[in-house]
C-alpha cells in the first residue's frame, strides 16, 4: 500500500513555514521517495525527472508562509507533481512529434531539449525578485534568508516584534510569488486556492 | 469508462508496453484541452496508487534539494535582460532541417543510432563556412618528437622508455612494460584551437582535453602522488587510487587534490575565472599564491596558508583569476567562491554540446572562437545581455550564428576566420 502522509506532518509544516530549511528537507525526502520512481516511468528522462521534482519542491518552498493552512499536503504535492508531468508530456509531444523520438520507450540519451531548463528559469526569476523587494522587506529577507537567522532573532535585531517580522515575511513571500506569476512560471493559482479554502 | 481508458494508457506508457495504436491515442489525449481530457487528475490519482521507492537515496537528490533551498537566497540584479539564444530558434532551425524531407529524416533516425547526442544535426553539403573543431592533438615526447594525432589511424603511436602509446578511435592510451623507477619521462598532450582530445593515462584516468588546453604528465605514476599540470580546460574521471592522490596543477593559481573522482576544469587564462566543478566523489581546491612560489616553483610555507575549500557532488569553486573577486551583491569575497551549478552544463563540451547560462556577449564568442578557431573583432561597443540556450558543437559557425541573428546580435564573417561583431 502507498504510504500516506508523514506522521508529524502538522507540525514539520509548521516548522517549513517559519523557513526550517531541515524540516523541508525532511518532507522533500519523504515525497521525493513516493514520486520520482513513477514520474521516471512517466517522463523516461532522468533529467527530466529531476526537473519534475525540482519544480514541484520550488512551489512548495516558495508557498511555504501558507502551508499551515493546507490540510492535505500529500495531496496538493500530488497535484503539483501530476501537473508538471502533464505539462513536460504534453510539450514533448508538440516539440518532437515530428522527430519520432516520443515512444513508449527509454530515452537512453537522458536529455531533451527542455530539460534542465525551466527549473532554472523559475529559480532565476526567483533570485530576481528576491533582488526587487525593497526597503524593510530586503533587509528582513537578507537575516531570514541570507544569513538564516530565525524569525525571533531577526525581530530581536531589528527591535520589531515578531509578527512584523513574519507579516513582512509574508508579504515579501507574496511579491516574489506576483513577480513569478506575472512571468508566466507559476501553476495555476486556482489549483492551489482549492486547496487552501478547505482551511 | 473515458477514465479508465486513460488510466489504462498511463499504465501502459509507463510500463513502456503501449502499442503504436495506443500512444497515438495517448498522445491525443495529451494535447487535447486537459480540463476536458481530466489528464492532470488522473495522472494525479495514478500517482496515487503508487508504492514508495525501498531502495531511495537521498544522496541522489541532495543536489536537487540545495537548488530549491538557494533559490531565494541571492538576490539578482534584474537590469540586464536574459536572451534565449538558441533553445528556440535552435529548434525552429532543427525542425525547418528536418522538415527537408524524408531522406533527412532516415538518415537522421539511422544517425541516431550511432550518435549519442542526438540534437546534433550536421548539413552536409555546406560550401564556404567554418567547420566544426574536431578530435585531433599533438603529443610532445620527453624528448621534444611533437606527434600529430589528427593524421595517425589506430594503433602503436611510439615506445618510449619502456611505454607503449597506442591510439584507438581517437582515444591514447598508456601501457608500461618496464617497472623501473628511474625511467620516468614526461608527455605533453596539447590541443590546438578547434581540437579537443581524449587521453587515458598509465593509471586508467581518463581525461577529455577541450580545445586549446594542455596536460602534462608522466607516462607512468610512481612515488606518494599522481600530479599532471593542466592549462586550458579538461574533464577527469580520475581512477581510485587512496594511496596515491591525484593532483591538479594549474600553474601558479591552483592544485586540485582528489582521491578517484569525476570533476572538470576550466582553466583558461581569458576567462575570469578558474572553475572547478565537481561531479562525483570529493576534491580540495587550494588556491596557490604566485608570491608563495619560489624562483625555482617550490612553494614556500608562507605565513598565511593558501586559501582551500573541499567540494561537493554538483559545487564549483571559482578562483578569480584578476585576483577581485566579486559577488553580486557586493559583498566581500573570499578568495575561492563556491556555488551550486548545473554540472551537465559544465560538462555539455565533453558531451557535444555548448550550454550558456547567462552568459555574456564575450564570454560565448570566447568558446566559439576556440572551437571554431576564429578570432572575435568588436566594432564599437560590445552588445549587452546575457545569453542563455544549447546548441550542438557539430553545427558549422555559421549554422551556430544562425541564433545569434535573431537576438539583434549584428556580425560579419570575415576570410572565414573572424567574427566581426558590430554595434
Amino acid at each position: 500500500m502507498p504510504v500516506a502522509s508523514l506522521h508529524n506532518e502538522k507540525e514539520l509544516l509548521a516548522r517549513i513555514s517559519e523557513g526550517d530549511e531541515e524540516a523541508f528537507s525532511v518532507f522533500f525526502y519523504h515525497y521525493t521517495a513516493q514520486l520520482h520512481l513513477h514520474i521516471a516511468s512517466l517522463i523516461k528522462s532522468p533529467a527530466g525527472v529531476e526537473e519534475i521534482i525540482q519544480e514541484t519542491f520550488l512551489r512548495v518552498w516558495m508557498h511555504r508562509d501558507q502551508l499551515t493552512g493546507i490540510d492535505y499536503p500529500r495531496s496538493w504535492v500530488l497535484t503539483i507533481a501530476s501537473h508538471l508531468c502533464f505539462n513536460y508530456l504534453r510539450q514533448q509531444v508538440r516539440q518532437e512529434k515530428h522527430l519520432k523520438v516520443f515512444a513508449g520507450t527509454t530515452h537512453d540519451t537522458g536529455e531533451s531539449l527542455q530539460d534542465a531548463t525551466e527549473s532554472k528559469e523559475i529559480r532565476k526569476a526567483i533570485s530576481e525578485a528576491v533582488g526587487n523587494l525593497s526597503g524593510q522587506r530586503k533587509l528582513v529577507w537578507q537575516l531570514y534568508r541570507e544569513q538564516g537567522l530565525k524569525q525571533a532573532d531577526i525581530a530581536r535585531q531589528l527591535d520589531i516584534s515578531l509578527s512584523t517580522v513574519k507579516n513582512t515575511i509574508a508579504q515579501s513571500l507574496e511579491f516574489i510569488r506576483q513577480q513569478l506569476r506575472e512571468k508566466g512560471y507559476w501553476i495555476p493559482l486556482c489549483l492551489l486556492e482549492a486547496f487552501l479554502k478547505i482551511s | 469508462m473515458q477514465d479508465q481508458r486513460v488510466l489504462y494508457l498511463i499504465e501502459r506508457y509507463a510500463a513502456g508496453s503501449i502499442s503504436e495504436r495506443e500512444l497515438a491515442e495517448f498522445m491525443q489525449i495529451l494535447e487535447a484541452d486537459p480540463q476536458t481530457s481530466g489528464l492532470p487528475e488522473l495522472i494525479k490519482h495514478w500517482l496515487e496508487e503508487r508504492d514508495e521507492d525501498p531502495a531511495f537515496d537521498q544522496l541522489h537528490w541532495q543536489p536537487v534539494l540545495k537548488k530549491v533551498l538557494q533559490a531565494d537566497k541571492q538576490a539578482r540584479a534584474a537590469n540586464l535582460p536574459a536572451i534565449p539564444l538558441f533553445r528556440r530558434s535552435w529548434f525552429r532551425y532543427a525542425a525547418a532541417v528536418l522538415i527537408i524531407g524524408s531522406v533527412a529524416l532516415f538518415w537522421w533516425s539511422s544517425r541516431r543510432e550511432t550518435k549519442d547526442n542526438d540534437e546534433i544535426v550536421r548539413k552536409t553539403d555546406h560550401q564556404q563556412n567554418v567547420p566544426p573543431g574536431k578530435d585531433g592533438a599533438i603529443l610532445t615526447l620527453a624528448d621534444g618528437t611533437q606527434i600529430v594525432l589528427d593524421s595517425l589511424g589506430n594503433g602503436e603511436v611510439v615506445k618510449e622508455k619502456g611505454s607503449v602509446v597506442m591510439l584507438k578511435d581517437g582515444k591514447l592510451s598508456y601501457n608500461n612494460q618496464v617497472k623501473d623507477p628511474a625511467t620516468i619521462v614526461y608527455n605533453t598532450m596539447t590541443t590546438p584551437r578547434g581540437r579537443q582530445f581524449n587521453v587515458q593515462l598509465p593509471d586508467g584516468t581518463q581525461v577529455w582535453l577541450n580545445a586549446a588546453s594542455s596536460l602534462r604528465y608522466p607516462t607512468r605514476f610512481s612515488g606518494q602522488e599522481r600530479k599532471v599540470e593542466l592549462t586550458g580546460e579538461a574533464y577527469f574521471e580520475v581512477a581510485k587510487n587512496k594511496q596515491m592522490p591525484f593532483r591538479v596543477e594549474v600553474k601558479g593559481l591552483a592544485e586540485i587534490e582528489v582521491l578517484g573522482t569525476h570533476f572538470n576544469v576550466n582553466a583558461y587564462t581569458d576567462e575570469p575565472s578558474l572553475n572547478t566543478t565537481l561531479l562525483e566523489g570529493s576534491v580540495q581546491v587550494s588556491e596557490v599564491k604566485e608570491d608563495q612560489l619560489r624562483d625555482d616553483g617550490v612553494r614556500t610555507t608562507g605565513i598565511k596558508p593558501p586559501a582551500a575549500v573541499v567540494l561537493q557532488p554538483g559545487e564549483q569553486a571559482r578562483i578569480f583569476i584578476s585576483h577581485q573577486p566579486q559577488t553580486q551583491n557586493g559583498s566581500v569575497a573570499r578568495s575561492i567562491q563556491v556555488q551550486q551549478v548545473d554540472v551537465k552544463e559544465v560538462i555539455a563540451w565533453k558531451n557535444g554540446a555548448f550550454v550558456f547560462n547567462d552568459a555574456d556577449l564575450p564570454a560565448v564568442m570566447r568558446q566559439l572562437a576556440r572551437w571554431y578557431d576564429v578570432e572575435v573583432e568588436y566594432k564599437g561597443e560590445i552588445p549587452k545581455g546575457l545569453f542563455n540556450g544549447k546548441i550542438g558543437r557539430g553545427l558549422t559557425l555559421a549554422e551556430v550564428l544562425e541564433g545569434l541573428k535573431e537576438t539583434n546580435v549584428k556580425y560579419r564573417i570575415e576570410n572565414g576566420n573572424k567574427i566581426v561583431v558590430l554595434p
